[in-house]
């Protein structure tokens, strides 16, 4: 333990040098602006930064991806919370009470708190870091098919957090994520599925033409349509600070997810955006008022945004102590390793601890800077919000066009973005909750594979699995998120909860 | 006739429609596995597997749903007005299908120009003028932080060659990257 201590103190003490902070802000402001963009993502903001890396030292390498990383994950929020532009899937539920908040004037505390939960779990997950990296990763070997399978499960149980006032139209709406995910070239064979001889789905739907059709898309629409009627209401002035009490409210829900953050991010595979789904539907089911949840409360935007970001520095965990990328972003990282002659792997923490090290306070420090150079930034970011809705509605469409046409360079993924946009805008108007479609779309492939490898594992007998201490967990927990909350809201004789994802 | 307009409704009659559609779409979803390549293991592992399981699931929710919803009251409406009334009320969505349509022939300058001034002076900017100033502008900030700032590759042009008669747009783009 004191080792670990002298370590970190070493790794400290080589990124705290004022060129390396500069760096940290470079990297971060970086990260920030390309992660307000939609089609970018995390892994695509750190491939853009390897160029420029060739010139830096190793040390200094590390510290500018690490903030440009965190950088992007707070910027993806702030598209999502400001302007319902999900970037990647983990800024997805920021779309939520985080988009509601900012219609109703508490925009400022919306951003605050996503930075404040971003750095407490970043914190939180660092330690973990820290601590368990080398034990978590032998742990996340013992994760074989069944047991992601269960997980997924878990993860798709968030959809009764999702539901709207109709868990009915939730899993309508989750299982037609569920088909569009299976669109495309088979995970296991490489069979083309639905694909109907078009060249542009063999690689799938795109999940970002999905994604802002679902939201941005429809919420053009929506307010195109009050703006024609002249039915969009006073221009809301907004906060820009939060309040004490808010982020006392919200510190649970920080460390909750910045807990379940950390553990889904050490899975290889899971990811941040899970982690979020998870993490919304845990805060659901422990908050004494569920059914403001999709209203605008702020443990909406708390909970899930500190997974997220405690998630990405869990993915760190198999990269670091095995060398295996547990994300397209690690993945990247692990690119930029090789590029830096830097074997990732169980020797690493041996042969390189500066560099090890280096990487865990730069993520530190990354957070740091992260609330330093942000929450000032707040005042400028939420004046989008003031623009006429003339103007701001097809700057959105531009942004959400353009950024789904740079993912593939593919004009038919547009016309997909049109379509989900209608699909959107057709469920908003019928009460069919959006963020289902999504958590399908992004479980349905993984779960596909794992249901399939259980499959093959058990020669066809699911029951097999139960004999898995960590399956039957996992389906505890599934039945229970799924169903506790409507039996123990109808045994109190309890509110009906709702949550309404549109206007 | 009234009969068959209420069976009728209880199937298109707001969100009705959107499930009805749902199940359409899983019937066909579900036959396509027929004919979907065969593989070892079909039936248990195969790429076939999992769309059945999705199928058999979605279709449970819907007729769920349409068994609760069958003690509901339907009250019917005039579907040809409200066909014709969304219809307009999706107009910056079928300018954006337009844009599309437009992006690869005339490239994304003058598409996005063209598509941010109609959609503003549609959502009743006052002025043709002000509706052109504000498409320049954006434009010119889209296509800087795109193809300058993140070195994406953007439709030049097929019938409106801007890169060929404003050569600068893509010397500054060399220059940034060397």
């Amino acid at each position: 333990m004191d080792n670990t201590w002298s370590l970190l103190m070493d790794g400290f003490g080589l990124v705290l040098q004022p060129v390396y902070i500069g760096y940290a802000f470079t990297g971060c402001l970086l990260g920030t602006v390309v992660g307000v963009l939609p089609g970018v993502g995390s892994a695509g903001a750190l491939a853009m930064m390897l160029p420029i890396i060739f010139a830096l030292d190793p040390v200094g390498a590390v510290v500018m991806l690490a903030a440009t990383y965190t950088g992007v994950m707070y910027g993806g929020s702030t598209a999502s919370i400001l302007l319902r532009v999900p970037g990647d899937t983990s800024a997805v539920i920021a779309c939520l009470d985080g988009h509601e908040m900012a219609k109703q004037g508490r925009a400022g505390p919306a951003l605050c708190i996503a930075a404040i939960g971003s750095y407490i779990a970043g914190t939180v997950a660092v330690i973990g870091l820290m601590l368990m990296a080398p034990a978590l990763a032998e742990l996340a070997l013992q994760f074989t098919s069944p047991e992601y399978l269960m997980l997924y499960v878990f993860g798709l149980t968030a959809v009764a957090a999702l539901a709207g006032d109709s868990l009915l139209k939730a899993l309508m709406a989750m299982t037609f994520g569920l088909m569009i995910a299976t669109v495309g070239e088979d995970i296991m064979v490489g069979v083309r599925r639905y694909t109907f001889g078009f060249e542009a789905l063999w690689d799938g739907v795109q999940f970002l033409a999905v994604t802002l059709g679902l939201f941005a898309v429809s919420e053009v629409l929506v307010h195109a349509k009050k703006l024609r009627e002249d039915n969009l209401g006073t221009v809301i002035k907004h906060r820009i600070y939060i309040k004490l009490r808010e982020i006392a409210e919200s510190l649970g829900a920080i460390f909750r997810g910045g807990f379940i953050g950390f553990f889904v991010g050490v899975l290889p595979g899971a990811g941040a955006g899970i982690a979020s789904f998870i993490s919304y539907s845990i805060e659901r089911q422990v908050s004494k008022t569920p059914e403001k949840f999709g209203t605008g409360i702020i443990q909406g935007v708390a909970g899930p945004e500190s997974a997220n970001n405690a998630a990405s520095a869990g993915s760190f965990v198999p990269m670091l102590a095995l060398g295996v990328p547990g994300s397209a972003t690690t993945a990247v990282m692990l690119g930029a390793f090789l590029i830096l002659d830097i074997d990732a792997g169980p020797l690493l923490f041996t042969e390189r601890p500066d560099i090890v090290w280096s990487l865990i306070a730069a993520l530190y420090i990354g957070n740091v800077v992260l609330l330093v150079l942000n929450l000032p930034l707040i005042g400028i970011f939420v004046r989008i919000l003031y623009l006429p809705m003339r103007m701001l509605l097809p700057l959105i469409m531009v942004i959400s066009i353009t950024g789904v046409y740079l993912s593939d360079g593919l004009v038919w993924s547009i016309a997909f973005l049109c379509l989900f946009g209608l699909i959107g805008y057709y469920m908003r108007v019928y009460g069919f909750p959006l963020a289902p479609v999504i958590l399908g779309k992004v479980l349905g492939a993984k779960m596909e594979l794992s249901f399939r490898q259980s499959m093959i594992l058990t020669q066809g007998d699911l029951w097999l699995l139960l004999e898995r201490p960590i399956v039957i967990t996992f389906l505890i927990l599934s039945v229970a998120s799924l169903f506790l909350p409507q039996i123990l809201a109808k045994a109190t004789g309890g509110k009906k909860v709702v949550l309404e994802d549109d206007d | 006739m009234d009969a068959v307009k209420r069976i009728l409704a209880i199937f298109i009659v707001e969100d009705r429609m959107l499930v009805t559609i749902f199940s359409v779409l899983l019937v066909f979803y579900g036959l396509e596995t027929l004919n979907i390549h065969q593989t070892v293991g079909e039936g248990q592992v195969g790429p076939t597997s999992f769309p059945r399981v999705i199928t058999v699931f979605g279709l449970f929710l819907a007729a769920i749903f349409f068994i609760k919803k069958g003690f509901e009251k339907i009250e019917l409406e005039n579907l040809g007005a409200r066909i014709s009334a969304e219809i307009g009320d999706l107009a910056p969505l079928w300018m954006a299908v337009v844009y599309v349509a437009l992006f690869e022939p005339l490239g994304y300058i003058t598409a996005t120009f063209l598509y941010i001034t109609v959609t503003m002076k549609f959502l009743r900017e006052r002025t043709w003028i002000g509706a052109s100033a504000y498409g320049a502008g954006i434009t010119v900030v889209m296509f800087c932080l795109f193809y300058y700032g993140l070195l994406g590759e953007l439709p030049r042009g097929e019938w409106v060659r801007l890169h060929e008669w404003l050569p600068f747009l893509d010397q500054i783009r060399a220059a940034i990257t060397g």
